[in-house]
Order: structure tokens, then C-alpha cells, then sequence
């Protein structure tokens, strides 16, 4: 057992607790910028969603189309195939051309990249900055002791700038106490901002996982397709009404 | 017939973020607890993981009333959540804290 280093006590308030001050406090700034930086949920285009919910509606009248007596059903029938029939919903005018549009010129995709960009930002800003900030102040000495002993393969990482070789590995610069603090702060965030899902956003942040954004793919069937697919569904349907034979029913019943 | 309990997405999920809440709390706690004492290393870890469970084991019986074999309602699967799930996940905190008070009272 190799004698006890002796550490300046004043090291701890001077260097220990600022750092961990200092990441808290960025930890909270970064995930209030975070949130103000990620808007509102955003909204379907009105044209877009009123195509979507005309199919919806085909598709209704589709699967209960038993509860309309004979009369209601032909002229449902009829009036839907021939909306779907006409451009009357679609969202956008059909092109001629059948190339798929190039998902680079999509508004959303870019808002995808963007956000994607925004976040990497927000993520290694701060820590390029802290951690230039602590090998600029305070490099190049021990400030504490680890509880428990370490392998020297962990030398070159903890005890970087140290120019002792011989040191015992439990003794760690600065940088370590970063690293430290940078994995075990997540109660901390919890406690304070109250709201685990931004600090799990935090957390993901931190641990350099990129999340892929949803990029638009050379997109599904054509509207026009659908509708006149839809619309042929609908003519084959073959409608029972339940009111057929209720009488006789009813009186079987009894 | 066996019955199949059904679970509420948001209710679990509520009840998933008091546990961890509690877990949070518990290994902060704990290495506070074993930077004032100075265990050992090894007694260090087994410090962390005795009472880290004897802190769920107190969940388990008070919050999910699991003398009563309720813990089935608030968990998919109690004892795998409660005792097995953040052990390792919640490590990091607890050296953090043991470092800091060590290094503070030294």
C-alpha cells in the first residue's frame, strides 16, 4: 500500500464542485433550449387530410353498409364512386409524369435534416465547450481519489496531462470527474426539471446516439390509384341490408 | 380460464417513473452513505447492491402492497422491474456520488 497523496483541500471547492455546477446548470440550459428549439407538434395540410378522411369514409360506408335499406345504399353507392371518380379530393393536381419525386426537395424531409442538424448542434456545442473549458483551466493535476482501485489501462484516459508515470491509477485529473459527471447526472436532471422525457432526450444527447430522422421515401401509391382502386372495391360490394325479411324475423323470434 | 390483466399505457408508464423516481433517489442516497463511510471497494459494490435492493424490497411491500401478491397490477412483471431492470442502469449515479462525498470529506 503506497502512502496517501497529500491534496490541496481547497482543490475540491475550487474545482470539484464548479464542475459540477457548471454541467447541471448547462444540462438544464440545453434541455430548455432543446425544447424551445422543437416547436409545436406539427400540422397535416387540410387538402392532405381531407383525402385521407374521404377514404376513411369509403371505407365505413364499406364495412357497415349493412345497416342502409336497399334505396340509401344505391345512392350512397353511386355518389361515392363517382366523387372517386373525379380529382374533387385530392390533395395535390396528378402529374403525368410517373417519376417519384426526388425526397431532397420535400419541404418535410428538409425540416427532418434540419432538426437532426439542430440537435447534433445541441449536443456537441456544450460538450466541445465544457470540455475545452476544463483542459483549459484545469489541466495537468490530480485533484481527487477515486474510492476503488482501477486497471493501468485506464491511465492514459484519467490521468491525462498528469506527468507522473508511476502514479496510482486512483488518483485522476480533472477530466475524469467530467466523465464521471457525465454519465451519473441523470437523477439529477430528473429531480430538478421534473419531466423525464426531456431528460431522456438529454441522456440520448449525451451518450452520442444518433437517432436516423424519418426521411420520406419515394412515396407510396399514387392518390389517383387508390381512389380508383377504392372505387372499384366499392362497386363489387355486395350489399344485405339488415332490415331484409325483418318482419318475418321478428315474428320467428316470438 | 386464466385471467389477463390488462394494463393502461400511461398508468404504467406513471407507475414505471415513480419507481425509477424512488430507484434515482435510493443510489444517490446510497453513495452519499458510502463516501461518508469509506468502505472498501468490493464492500463498496456490495454496499450499492444490498441496498439498493433492501430499498425495493421496501417498494415492493409499501407502494405495490406485494404481501398482498398485488404488485401484479401496477407491473407487467414486478420482481423482474423492481429489482433486476435499472441495477446496472442506475450505477453510474451512484459512483458519482460516492466519488464527490469521498472526495469532499477526505
Amino acid at each position: 500500500m503506497s502512502p496517501d497523496l497529500l491534496l490541496d483541500p481547497q482543490l475540491k471547492y475550487w474545482v470539484l464542485l464548479p464542475i459540477s455546477f457548471v454541467m447541471v446548470l448547462v444540462g438544464i440550459l440545453r434541455a430548455n433550449v432543446t425544447q424551445l428549439m422543437s416547436g409545436g407538434p406539427k400540422l397535416t395540410p387540410f387538402k392532405k387530410f381531407r383525402e385521407q378522411s374521404f377514404l376513411g369514409r369509403v371505407g365505413a360506408f364499406r364495412a357497415n353498409n349493412s345497416v342502409l335499406t336497399e334505396q340509401e345504399f344505391q345512392q350512397r353507392q353511386e355518389y361515392f364512386i363517382a366523387t372517386l371518380n373525379t380529382d374533387h379530393f385530392y390533395s395535390e393536381p396528378i402529374s403525368e409524369d410517373d417519376k417519384p419525386a426526388n425526397p431532397f426537395t420535400d419541404p418535410s424531409t428538409n425540416d427532418a435534416m434540419m432538426n437532426m442538424m439542430k440537435g447534433n448542434l445541441m449536443n456537441y456545442i456544450p460538450q466541445t465547450l465544457i470540455m475545452g473549458w476544463i483542459n483549459y483551466f484545469f489541466a495537468g493535476f490530480v485533484i481527487m481519489k477515486l474510492p476503488f482501485p482501477l486497471t493501468d489501462s485506464f491511465k492514459q484516459m484519467l490521468q491525462n496531462g498528469v506527468a507522473t508515470p508511476d502514479l496510482n491509477v486512483r488518483y485522476v485529473s480533472s477530466i475524469s470527474w467530467y466523465f464521471v459527471n457525465l454519465l451519473g447526472l441523470r437523477p439529477i436532471y430528473t429531480i430538478l426539471l421534473q419531466d423525464s422525457s426531456a431528460v431522456d432526450a438529454l441522456m440520448q444527447q449525451q451518450s452520442q446516439t444518433q437517432q436516423v430522422p424519418t426521411i420520406g421515401g419515394p412515396g407510396g401509391p399514387k392518390v389517383d390509384k387508390v381512389y380508383k382502386a377504392e372505387a372499384e372495391n366499392l362497386q363489387v360490394v355486395d350489399h344485405k341490408s339488415i332490415f331484409d325479411g325483418i318482419v318475418e324475423r321478428v315474428l320467428e323470434a316470438n | 380460464m386464466s385471467k389477463e390483466t390488462i394494463y393502461y399505457g400511461p398508468n404504467a408508464d406513471e407507475n414505471k417513473k415513480k419507481l425509477s423516481k424512488v430507484q434515482d433517489v435510493t443510489s444517490l442516497a446510497l453513495g452519499v452513505g458510502a463516501g461518508i463511510l469509506a468502505p472498501e471497494p468490493v464492500y463498496g459494490f456490495l454496499f450499492y447492491v444490498i441496498g439498493y435492493t433492501v430499498s425495493n424490497i421496501a417498494f415492493y411491500i409499501t407502494c405495490c402492497e406485494g404481501l398482498q401478491g398485488r404488485a401484479g397490477q401496477f407491473y407487467k412483471s414486478p420482481v423482474k422491474e423492481i429489482f433486476v431492470d435499472n441495477l446496472l442502469h442506475n450505477i453510474p449515479e451512484y459512483i458519482m456520488m460516492w466519488c464527490l462525498v469521498y472526495a469532499l470529506v477526505k
